[in-house]
């Protein structure tokens, strides 16, 4: 369960490094920077909110928490300018069509495995046998 | 028949509408389905249709008529207006509803129907029908002030007059499937109202995020803390003033063009062609140039094609080498994939600086571009670079799926398609 969040952790941390990166040039007063800043911002915070639903241990969790905490920070110090508009209509930015910053974003498409629903999946449907006494679980024998 | 007026500030949200009778009972929605707001300012416009059934539901009595495009911000501004003048009963919608918004079923939904714990309109076709930031009371009074007279996929403006005319008829009148006539102000006072923006992009709010945004919205007064976690408010120490001070600058930007506008039309001066380039000089750097700077935005911008390519090139580098750094920290390190993509990297940067060299820069300019190729080249070196190691999905540390983090941050350099390599390279 924990690689889904492992993995996603991963990704964010190239994404964080190369806009930040990025936030040092022109792209610093860019709206494409911004929005990629926005969108990183509430990925990190769907993270979270998934992590707390998910049943991975507490060590686990701790552990990717203080992850996603330190990459919050990370996101919201990427520094943009407060008044942003894209650089290419401004004419500072002559890359062509393409943009650093969504692509910089793009990066997290290359975490296909595991997805977050097949792992929960199979936590919920692995079949147990319950002790009506003392409660205890263990799995269903399988019968050859 | 009771007739009121409404507040002081009506109507209280600006927008794209005209202003009519404010005794009227009738107000027009007509609804834009055009690709306006997103296309460039010089081909920014109404479509004529559209303008012209403003224009003639005003001509005819309405009290405002203008457009409508966006299934939250629009319909939340549209809310205010209204509310503020009880005189308005009536709500006329035409115009064919806004492909990809849906606004004309959302508005309709919303008188009909209007919105659930979640602020969201019921029974709303459109993406996003949020309505974050208007006050609850100000929706339920719209929906009870308001008799909709729905005419969505009617663009013709004779239909749309006859429509206006028959709302403020005194005797009731057959329109449609309706029996219209002005029934006097609504019996409560006016609601005076503005948008909050807590929420400035509706647009962009996801499923999963609304639960939060309603936790936000019930606050009385957001703490500063909370406004310093969020990532487009930046309220760090310091920045708040910063942000003020930029604002009371450009304000005082544009208040001395305006003065120096008035004194040259006091003294009946034509501006003459120097005035025009010191004018130039003095306001339109200072706008795209904001006085607090940071150093290292500041580059100086290449003259030709050739220093721009070089230019692009290394600002691409930057942000790989960034990732390259970032996945060197991780398992990437005792992989493959990075140190072949450092190598490809490395072979790429030299040929870039063999470019440098024999290009027709000035000294200082080929000195400058290749201390930054040498930097970027020297951080390549300091990265592995020893493809005999396994790779990191075999291994099964890697478990991303097929995907590559190196190799795709590499081809962040894909992104820069102009301007062409020059011969050299």
């Amino acid at each position: 369960m924990a690689a889904y969040f492992k993995n996603q952790l991963r990704g964010y941390d190239v994404v964080l490094a190369t806009l930040q990166a990025f936030s040092k040039d022109i792209c610093r007063r860019c709206i494409g920077l911004s929005g990629a800043q926005t969108k990183v911002i509430k990925g990190i915070k769907k993270l979270r909110m998934d992590l707390d639903k998910s049943s991975i241990s507490e060590d686990n969790k701790n552990e990717i928490i203080a992850h996603i905490e330190s990459y919050e920070k990370i996101a919201n110090s990427i520094e943009v300018e407060e008044e942003c508009e894209c650089q290419k209509t401004a004419g500072d930015c002559k890359i062509g069509p393409g943009c650093f910053a969504l692509g910089a974003l793009e990066l997290m498409k290359e975490i296909t495995e595991p997805s977050l629903k097949t792992e929960e999946e199979e936590v919920t449907k692995v079949p147990k046998l319950v002790c009506e006494k003392c409660g205890a679980e263990e799995p269903v024998p399988v019968v050859h | 028949m009771l007739k009121v007026q409404p507040t002081f500030t009506y109507p209280p949200e600006k927008g794209c509408y005209l202003r009519g009778n404010d005794y009227s009972p009738v107000a027009v929605v007509v609804l834009l389905n055009a690709p306006y707001g997103a296309m460039p300012p010089e081909v920014q416009t109404i479509p004529k249709e559209i303008e012209n059934l403003v224009k003639v539901s005003i001509e005819t009595g309405a009290a405002l008529s203008g457009t409508l495009q966006t299934e939250n911000i629009g319909i939340e501004k549209i809310v205010c207006n209204i509310v503020a003048n009880p005189n308005i009963r009536y709500l006329i919608v035409c115009g064919n509803d806004v492909e990809g918004h849906n606004t004309g079923t959302a508005i309709k939904a919303l008188i009909e129907n209007g919105i659930d714990e979640r602020r969201t309109i019921i029974g709303s076709q459109a993406k996003t029908p949020y309505l974050f930031n208007i006050p609850l009371e100000a929706i339920s009074r719209f929906r009870e002030q308001l008799t909709l007279i729905d005419l969505i996929g009617e663009t013709g403006s004779e239909v749309i007059m006859k429509g206006v005319w028959s709302c403020y008829q005194e005797t009731p009148t057959p329109f449609r499937e309706h029996m219209l006539y002005d029934p006097g102000a609504y019996s409560d006072s006016a609601i005076s109202c503005s948008l909050t923006w807590k929420v400035k992009h509706p647009e962009g709010v996801e499923d999963w995020e609304i639960n939060e945004i309603l936790k936000d919205i019930e606050k009385p007064e957001e703490p500063a803390e909370e406004l310093k976690k969020r990532g487009g408010e930046h309220m760090e120490e310091g920045r708040g003033v910063l942000t003020i001070t930029k604002r009371l600058l450009k304000i005082t930007e544009e208040l001395s063009e305006i003065a120096r506008l008035c004194i040259e039309e006091i003294e009946g001066l034509e501006a003459p062609s120097v005035k025009k380039l010191k004018k130039e000089e003095g306001v339109i750097p200072e706008k795209t140039r904001p006085p607090v700077k940071p150093v290292a935005v500041a580059k100086e911008e290449p003259e030709t094609e050739e220093g721009l390519y070089f230019v692009n090139q290394l600002r691409g580098y930057s942000g790989v080498l960034a990732a390259f750094e970032a996945l060197d920290r991780d398992i990437c390190h005792n992989g493959c994939s990075l140190p072949a993509m450092v190598i490809t990297g490395q072979k790429s940067l030299k040929r870039l600086k063999e470019g440098i060299s024999n290009s027709s820069f000035s000294d200082g300019k080929r000195q400058e571009l290749e201390n930054e190729v040498n930097d970027l080249i020297e951080r390549l070196e300091s990265l592995p670079q020893d493809t005999s190691q396994p790779c990191q999905k075999t291994v099964g540390t890697c478990t991303i799926g097929k995907g590559c983090f190196a190799s795709s941050a590499l081809k962040l350099l894909d992104l820069i398609t102009e301007p062409a390599p020059p011969k050299n390279i």
